[in-house]
């Protein structure tokens, strides 16, 4: 089959690679037909993440058709249209069971690679580094997929393929900011990031109950899908001399009552802690620009709560300090999709919600270098690329 | 199994290793002087009594070893194959788990009387399995020890074990891991 892989920093191709298969008798495999970059493949890409490998293929958020099914699978069959979640379940264990799906404790084959990085390991996930399992990711015609009757959710006649992708993770891990967020009638909540994640938290404060979602970003065209498809208010960064004071006069003095962080280890910023991140990540002395992060702290209310969603390393000058004498609460979490994707599915087959226009470029996977180069520039308003394998 | 090749080599290569350690043991707990080991515990939602059978089945050992080797047994002679090492152990109970040492008293470079007037015998803990029943019977906390360094090995048989027990599958890519054919 063809697929995306990368082959070292910045090196990516499109290449015959061989065809999955059922190995275990709950897997399935899935024929992709729609599959969308992601910001957090950036940071393998460009080479802050360490453990990928040569030939690797990656992307992990996707939907497509069960063409194999093994002899366990009992509640998915051939030919359901389906969208997966990123993070792989297994619905037996402990962390299952509590609903905390992408900490599940026995999907991840490398496992014991990532437990001296993290004391216990999180769950596998497709297509991206070894320690998080070292499938092999969606970024191609076919993709394996285990324990498909925990991991495969059927699309809703009325929803396109298009608007259903996202629900494989942009749409639960910003919904689970979101819930993260407590939100009570009445709240504000300010999203920093107005990536389709961002974006897909705010729709998702908004779909909660938040009365005001105020999205804090620099790129226009993102600000602008924040306030034409989202309905939030928000902030141009760049354009603002201070972000804190910005938040601070829009409440009233208070502050938003939860801040979802959306944006990750390269993070941009103003200031000059931002320069130091940039110099200090130039010269692989800290994996993070974590400017977003420290402002989502100091922005957020006394009492409030704090929703960390982007993908960070090891992150330098983080203000314990503000957290404790603030009475902080720091949420986090890479998303526990099968935990919302009935429900999101639901509000896309009401009209709730919308994600289609977070397909700002569609293109054949035989193009996904190019369409990875144009996402990872922002080039175009680019929100994401799109691909279709076959 | 999923291990990468560079893991696989270095999974043998620490067995052999610790291989090369056999000792003396005195006080017939397999612990004794011999070289440093490491152990890993982990819950797993079974019973204890479904963690030992599974730990006495050789079937199920060979699968938690992997592309590492295979278990086969004949009684409580339990032949662990290595690559091109063969190791011979005995398997032992006790109220809380159970232990596969490997007796070899041809290492044993000056035999000395022991207390029964036999020649002492060089005894090496090769994998030591404790399993603790929670309260309520349903869970069992595992603790697997061995004399290869790290804990790595431990914490991958064990990983491996409780998804094995609490999904009926161990998690694996091969034999299509994710880099390309030749560098499986």
């Amino acid at each position: 089959m063809r697929a995306l892989v990368w082959n070292g920093v910045n090196d990516l191709a499109v290449e015959t690679v061989p065809d999955p298969h059922v190995l275990n008798p709950r897997d399935v495999v899935l024929e992709v037909s729609l599959t969308t970059t992601c910001g957090s493949d950036l940071h393998f890409i460009d080479g802050y993440l360490p453990g990928m490998r040569e030939g690797d293929v990656f992307g992990h958020e996707f939907l497509g058709t069960i063409v194999e099914a093994g002899p366990e699978v009992h509640e998915r069959k051939v030919g359901d249209r389906v969208v997966v979640p990123s993070f792989i379940a297994c619905g037996n264990c402990w962390y299952c069971d509590r609903q905390m799906y992408s900490l599940c404790d026995t999907t991840n084959p490398n496992a014991a690679a990532q437990q001296p990085l993290l004391g216990y390991p999180s769950a596998g996930i497709y297509g991206y580094t070894h320690p998080f399992g070292g499938y092999a990711g969606s970024h191609a015609q076919f993709v394996r997929v285990p324990f498909a009757d925990v991991n495969c959710f059927p699309v809703p006649d009325g929803v396109d393929d298009l608007s259903a992708l996202f629900v494989s993770d942009a749409v639960p891990t910003g919904f689970m900011g979101a819930d993260f967020c407590d939100v009570s009638p009445g709240d504000t909540v300010a999203v920093f990031g107005a990536g389709a994640v961002g974006l897909m938290a705010a729709a998702g404060a908004k779909i909660l109950g938040a009365e005001r979602v105020i999205v804090v970003d620099r790129l226009p065209e993102r600000l602008a899908a924040a306030r034409d498809h989202v309905g939030a208010e928000t902030i141009d960064y760049s354009d603002t001399d201070s972000v804190q004071e910005a938040l601070r006069e829009t409440t009233g003095g208070r502050g938003p009552d939860a801040v979802v962080e959306a944006v990750g280890m390269e993070g941009h910023g103003t200031g000059l802690q931002s320069v130091v991140d940039r110099a200090k990540q130039a010269v692989r002395a800290e994996t993070d620009r974590a400017t977003p992060l420290r402002e989502a702290v100091l922005a957020c209310r006394k009492g409030g709560v704090v929703a960390v969603l982007g993908v960070y390393g090891l992150t330098d000058s983080f203000p314990t300090g503000v957290v404790l004498n603030k009475g902080l609460t720091i949420r986090a979490a890479q998303q526990h999709g099968q935990r919302y994707v009935p429900r999101l599915l639901r509000h896309l087959a009401d009209g709730e919600l919308r994600t289609s226009f977070l397909a700002t470029h569609r293109m054949p996977l035989e193009d996904a270098v190019e369409g990875y180069r144009i996402f990872k520039e922002k080039e175009d308003g680019c929100l994401r690329a799109v691909f279709s394998p076959s | 199994m999923a291990l990468p090749r560079t893991v696989l080599a270095g999974a043998r290569d620490a067995a052999t290793r610790a291989l090369a350690h056999v000792h003396r043991s005195d006080d017939g707990d397999g612990g004794g002087t011999g070289p440093a080991s490491s152990s890993q515990t982990l819950t797993v939602e079974r019973p204890a009594e479904r963690v030992l059978a599974a730990l006495r089945d050789p079937e199920v050992l060979s699968r938690l070893l992997g592309d590492v080797g295979t278990v086969s047994a004949e009684g409580s002679r339990y032949t662990w194959a290595l690559g091109a090492d063969h190791v011979v152990t005995t398997l032992s109970e006790s109220v809380d788990g159970l232990t596969f040492a490997r007796t070899t008293p041809e290492d044993v470079a000056e035999p000395e009387d022991d207390t029964e007037g036999g020649t002492a015998r060089a005894v090496e803990v090769w994998a030591e399995f404790t399993v603790t029943p929670t309260p309520d019977g349903t869970r069992s906390q595992v603790r697997a020890r061995s004399q290869l360094p790290g804990g790595t090995a431990e914490f991958t048989v064990l990983y491996r074990l409780r998804a094995l027990l609490q999904t009926g599958e161990i998690p694996t890519l091969g034999p299509q891991p994710t880099t390309r054919e030749e560098d499986r």
